[in-house]
């Protein structure tokens, strides 16, 4: 059997592969470099980044749950500045798609980190919308699609990288969202975001992060993110970037085959740091034993 | 930073009527144990399964050759899990992380354990007794410990002062009037202290009062235990530090005790 093509597009974005690994949990790449080879990577999704720096939440931060995690980061990063400075020059010295996820608290923040970021030499942008609009008194961007549409726009007008946008799980209705990012000029969605939620310690009867409430990730979600998966693939035509609870080959393959071009592996580098790399020997594997010679003809192969 | 596949060497339950128990857990881990430093830790996937789902971090309570060797309690599923291996098993093992303890010359040092926050200690007294530092060892309890377990650390540490709550070993007390009582005989040049946070907050202020330099070893939630996902910080006087990176040791004066 010939060579094998891992390779994929998704929209504008080409990959040498179709594992990324997922804003957050991979910091800025840096971390994970003495432990794995950053080149072998389809791309890296870098922590979520502001304009300015944010300190995040107060401790714990993190909660365990069967299968999962809870956290509550709070968005701690060092801002556009410092990233570019300081951590991005890094990341350049890899064969790798660098996506910077972005969030702001207004459509002007994130209008003007796409504008910064645009000729940095970096190759996508993730836009994280599960953020607070203070500009109308915290309701999250994520849950309306006008407001998705005009973060979305605001984005792709002040830049000429291709755009994704990442969306939270905790809306009515997915499609409708994936359909006001689309229309918006977005090259394709992420998801899904963590979902929303809690836990409590019965001892003390205090809230198990410091900030009451935080997000589940995990595999305990991934059959609830693949299920929104295949409802925007099923009803749009819009490339999406599969994320949740992807902890080896089979899970990928999973997203793939309801019809993501490409996945996100997040909390499993937490107890696998090399857990991107095996998903990636792991597809290249199962591809050979099927005698599949393109991971385009799994993408969508879901039998219906 | 490695991550290496372990193999499971001998484990020892400490346990006798009336006492905590213990467990002594060896791997062999040549990569690792070769560079690991007093105060580091590492990182264990307890079970294959997803559940527990992350990692657990353990000070390393000594290095010999190829062996890492870990001092716990069974506090939870994870360590539950690993209190039934038995020996020839693989695990994964990711480390050392983290700072160390920066060893002061002057001498005595004091060694100040609170229950499980004896592992990175023993460590430390062994290296220290490996450079002619001289040292006490104060270990504090809830109640007696096996007596096998007391005659492996007077090997490498001498003996040691112990207090339990309830009087069954030693003095009856908390560690911190251990502390007290000693420093009428002696003063120390230095303190390092591993233990539940109000047992560091109260040395860590006795410390300040008496001029006396303190380094504490820290624990809290973690992740990834490489300072990437900003799980674990822990609020320092001037701001939050990443425990994983900047710690688990830290010098006392760098925390900020009040919650």
């Amino acid at each position: 059997m010939g060579k094998i093509n891992l390779a994929v597009k998704v929209g504008r974005l080409k990959l040498k592969n179709p594992v990324l690994v997922a804003s957050g949990p991979f910091g800025y790449g840096e971390e994970y470099a003495p432990l794995i080879d950053l080149n072998q990577l389809g791309g890296i999704v870098v922590k979520g980044t502001s304009l300015k720096p944010k300190i995040g939440n107060p401790p714990p931060r993190l909660a365990e749950v069967s299968c999962g995690l809870l956290n509550a980061i709070g968005l701690e990063n060092i801002g556009v500045e410092q990233f570019i400075q300081e951590k991005l020059p890094f990341l350049k010295k890899f064969d790798t798609k660098i996506i910077v996820n972005i969030f702001g608290f207004s459509i002007d923040e994130y209008a003007a980190l796409a504008e910064i970021l645009d000729t940095t030499g970096i190759d996508a942008l993730e836009v994280n919308v599960s953020c607070p609009n203070i500009k109308t008194g915290g309701e999250v961007f994520a849950t309306d699609p006008k407001m998705v549409a005009q973060i979305t726009q605001a984005v792709c007008q002040r830049t000429h990288l291709p755009v994704f946008v990442k969306l939270s799980p905790q809306v009515t209705d997915i499609v409708a969202i994936a359909k006001a990012a689309m229309d918006a000029g977005a090259d394709g969605v992420s998801l899904i975001n963590s979902f929303p939620a809690m836990g409590v310690d019965v001892f003390t009867r205090k809230p198990k992060l410091g900030n009451i409430t935080g997000g589940l990730s995990g595999p305990c979600l991934k059959p609830i993110a693949l299920k929104m998966v295949w409802d925007i693939v099923r009803n749009l035509n819009i490339p999406v970037i599969g994320i949740g609870g992807i902890t080896n080959f089979e899970d990928a393959l999973e997203y793939l085959i309801v019809g993501a071009k490409a996945i996100q592996i997040g909390s499993a580098n937490f107890l696998n740091p090399q857990v991107s790399i095996e998903v990636i020997k792991g597809i290249k594997a199962y591809l050979e034993r099927h005698e599949i010679k393109d991971i385009n003809m799994i993408i969508g192969s879901l039998k219906t | 930073m490695i991550l290496e596949t372990a193999k499971i060497g001998e484990q020892r339950h400490f346990i006798e009527e009336g006492t905590e128990d213990f467990y002594l857990l060896t791997l062999i881990a040549p990569n690792i144990a070769r560079e690991a430093k007093p105060g580091q830790f590492v990182m264990i996937k307890a079970s294959y399964t997803l559940d527990p789902f992350l990692r657990r971090p353990f000070s390393i309570f000594f290095c010999e050759g190829e062996k890492i060797v870990l001092l716990y309690k069974v506090v939870g599923k994870g360590t539950n899990l690993m209190s039934n291996w038995r020996g020839g098993e693989e695990v994964s093992v990711l480390g050392p992380l983290g700072k160390g303890f920066q060893i002061m010359a002057e001498c005595p040092q004091w060694l100040v354990a609170g229950g499980a926050g004896i592992a990175p200690l023993y460590f430390l007294g062994a290296e220290l007794a490996k450079r002619g530092i001289g040292f006490q060892f104060i270990w504090g309890l809830r109640y007696k410990v096996a007596q096998g377990l007391l005659d492996l650390l007077n090997e490498k540490l001498g003996s040691l002062v112990i207090y339990t709550e309830d009087g069954s070993m030693g003095g009856q007390g908390l560690v911190t009037s251990g502390v007290e009582a000693l420093y009428e005989k002696q003063k120390p040049a230095g303190i390092y202290a591993c233990g539940p946070w109000p047992m560091l907050k109260a040395l860590a202020f006795w410390a300040k009062k008496e001029n006396i330099p303190m380094q504490v070893s820290l624990e809290t939630q973690m992740a990834c235990g490489i300072g990437a996902c900003l799980g674990c910080i822990v609020e320092g006087k001037d701001g939050y530090k990443k425990l994983c990176q900047q710690g688990p040791v830290f010098k006392a004066e760098e925390i900020k005790w009040e919650r």
